[in-house]
Formats: C-alpha cells, sequence, structure tokens
C-alpha cells in the first residue's frame, strides 16, 4: 500500500480541478489562498458554468424578519452614508448653502404632514441603524442567539422600538414648530 | 565493578552538558493532516474587534447628539461616523466587488475606491462643519421644517 499523505492527495486534486475550471471559464486568476478555499472556488466555478444566480440573490428567499433586518440594516447604513457624502461634497461644491436651502423649502409653507413624512423618513433609519446595531453586537458576543424564538423577539422590539422613537420625535418637531409659528 | 563516585559525577556532567548543548538537529514537529490553510490567510480579529468597540463608543454619542448641538459635537460625529462608515462600505465592498463577480482589476479599483470615498466623506464633512452651519445644525433646521 503506498502511503501519501492526505493533504498533498487533496492539494492535487484540488489544483486539477481548478486548471479544469480555467479552460472553461473566463476568470484568469483564483481568489482562492488555501485548500479550503479552492474547493469553494470550484464551487463557484461550476454554479457559473451552469448559470445559476450567485450572492447577493435575495428573491429566491421567502421573506423573514431575520434577514430582512440584517438587509435593512446595512442598506440603511449605505444610504445614510451615501447621504453624508453626496451631502458634504454636495454643499462644499454649490453655489448657495445649507441656510438657503432650507430657507427655499420654508418658503413652500409645506403643511405639518407632508414635512413630516420626510422627517420620519430621515428618523427612522438612524434610531434602527443605532438600536439593531446593538442588538448586532449582541449577536457578535453570542447573546440573544440560543434559540430563533430570541432572535425573532429581539428583531421585532427593535422594529418597533425604532418606530415608535422616531414618531416621537417627528411628533415633537411638529409641536415646537406650531409653537414657534402661534408664538410668531 | 561499582563505578566509583568521580565515574558517577563525570556521566552527570556530560549529560548535562549534552542536554544543554546546541542540537545538530532540531525536532520535527507532527504535521496534521488537516491543511485548513488557517495560517495562509491574514487574522482580522483585532480589526472586528475594533470595529465592534468603535460602534460600542458612538452608542451614546448618537443620543447625545440629538440633545447637544454645536462645533465639538459637530467634529466628534465626524470622526466616529467617518471611520464606522469606512469600515462598514469596505465590509459591504468585500462582499459584493468580488474578482469573481467583476473581475480582478474591478475588484481592486472598488477596494481602492473606499478609500476615496472616505476621502471626500471627511473633507465634505469637514468643509460643512467649518463653512456651513454644521451636523447638527443642519438637522436642527430640517427639523424646524
Amino acid at each position: 500500500m503506498i502511503n501519501i499523505p492526505s493533504s498533498i492527495l487533496c492539494r492535487m486534486a484540488a489544483r486539477s480541478s481548478i486548471s479544469r475550471g480555467f479552460a472553461t471559464s473566463v476568470v484568469t486568476k483564483s481568489e482562492a489562498k488555501t485548500p479550503i478555499q479552492k474547493v469553494g472556488w470550484e464551487y463557484l466555478l461550476k454554479q457559473r458554468s451552469k448559470n445559476r444566480p450567485i450572492a447577493p440573490h435575495l428573491t429566491i428567499y421567502q421573506p423573514q424578519l431575520t434577514w430582512m433586518l440584517s438587509g435593512f440594516h446595512r442598506i440603511s447604513g449605505c444610504v445614510m452614508a451615501g447621504t453624508l457624502l453626496v451631502g458634504g461634497v454636495g454643499f462644499a461644491v454649490l453655489p448657495f448653502d445649507f441656510t438657503t436651502f432650507v430657507e427655499f423649502v420654508r418658503g413652500w409653507n409645506l403643511p405639518c404632514a407632508v414635512t413630516a413624512v420626510f422627517k420620519y423618513i430621515i428618523a427612522f433609519p438612524i434610531i434602527f441603524h443605532t438600536l439593531n446595531g446593538i442588538r448586532f453586537l449582541g449577536f457578535d458576543l453570542a447573546k440573544g442567539v440560543d434559540n430563533i424564538g430570541q432572535v425573532y423577539k429581539s428583531g421585532w422590539l427593535v422594529f418597533a422600538l425604532s418606530a415608535v422613537i422616531a414618531l416621537a420625535i417627528v411628533v415633537n418637531s411638529c409641536q415646537n414648530k406650531n409653537k414657534a409659528v402661534k408664538s410668531a | 565493578m561499582a563505578a566509583s563516585l568521580r565515574h558517577m559525577a563525570g556521566f552527570q556532567k556530560a549529560f548535562l552538558m549534552a542536554r544543554n548543548a546546541p542540537r545538530l538537529s532540531t525536532a520535527v514537529r507532527a504535521a496534521s493532516t488537516l491543511n485548513d490553510g488557517a495560517s495562509k490567510v491574514p487574522d482580522h480579529s483585532m480589526h472586528f474587534k475594533l470595529e465592534r468597540l468603535w460602534a460600542v463608543g458612538m452608542l451614546p454619542i448618537l443620543p447625545a447628539s440629538y440633545f447637544i448641538h454645536g462645533p465639538v459635537m459637530d467634529a466628534v460625529l465626524t470622526v466616529a461616523l467617518t471611520l464606522h462608515i469606512h469600515w462598514g462600505v469596505h465590509g459591504v465592498v468585500y462582499d459584493y466587488a468580488r474578482p469573481y463577480v467583476i473581475g480582478e482589476a474591478a475588484a481592486k479599483a472598488a477596494h481602492v475606491g473606499v478609500y476615496v470615498l472616505t476621502g471626500l466623506l471627511l473633507a465634505g464633512l469637514l468643509h460643512f462643519n467649518t463653512n456651513d452651519v454644521g451636523i447638527t445644525k443642519a438637522f436642527e433646521l430640517v427639523f424646524s421644517l
């Protein structure tokens, strides 16, 4: 019986299958650095050859609170980051400043019901990202992940809490506005 | 033919010297058959911890920024948000802008692009804080509408 270490066999197998993968795909360089990553790389090439969709492919999943909150956490973070970037660079480049812009919008005399919607759209992602961030920090510490029920409970709690806090902030700002209008 | 006490001492001395002497060949560590390549990929555990600690540090800042407005809060928010956003966006780019999906060159460009965007963000926010009303005052104005 020939005694070849299994690691060598694995490496040989992986290399030959990858070179086979190269022959059929346009990819010229592998992301794989380790044998286990080579297995993953080979799997990806197989998926591509069968024209299968690649991640992120959300429409194949049933809408569930778990991944939807996770996705909204990431999307809200990116959108808020984009707003700060566009706003910061924008008001540096544009010929008018922020106060002029706000006073221009104030001139439209929008009813509070309309501005409240926009305020809510601004407030909700900030509060949600913060509260869900606490939830995810807990997950990182292996807290609140003992069973799926806990994950759902904390998820709904975070969602409801952010909805209520955002509503409170918007209502408060509208009340302040009404007070300011009455005193003026 | 009992060995004398002096012989015994001599043996012991030689044995101790041999043990302390530099070895001609080092012991070969038994190689594991499990080659998961863990030693070949960089260790990101410290980065992961720093990222989380930074986020924990931001937790008191956000509610505080609702009540406290001014240049100090603007500066604190700018620094906290810029690094948090840099790491966050880098994570997103690392996940989706993979060489397998968009090609080797585009993936590299995306990774460089994150640093460009972070630089622009920091410059934009600092400019807004010094030459315009600042972050907290901006929120104040919008919520006064």
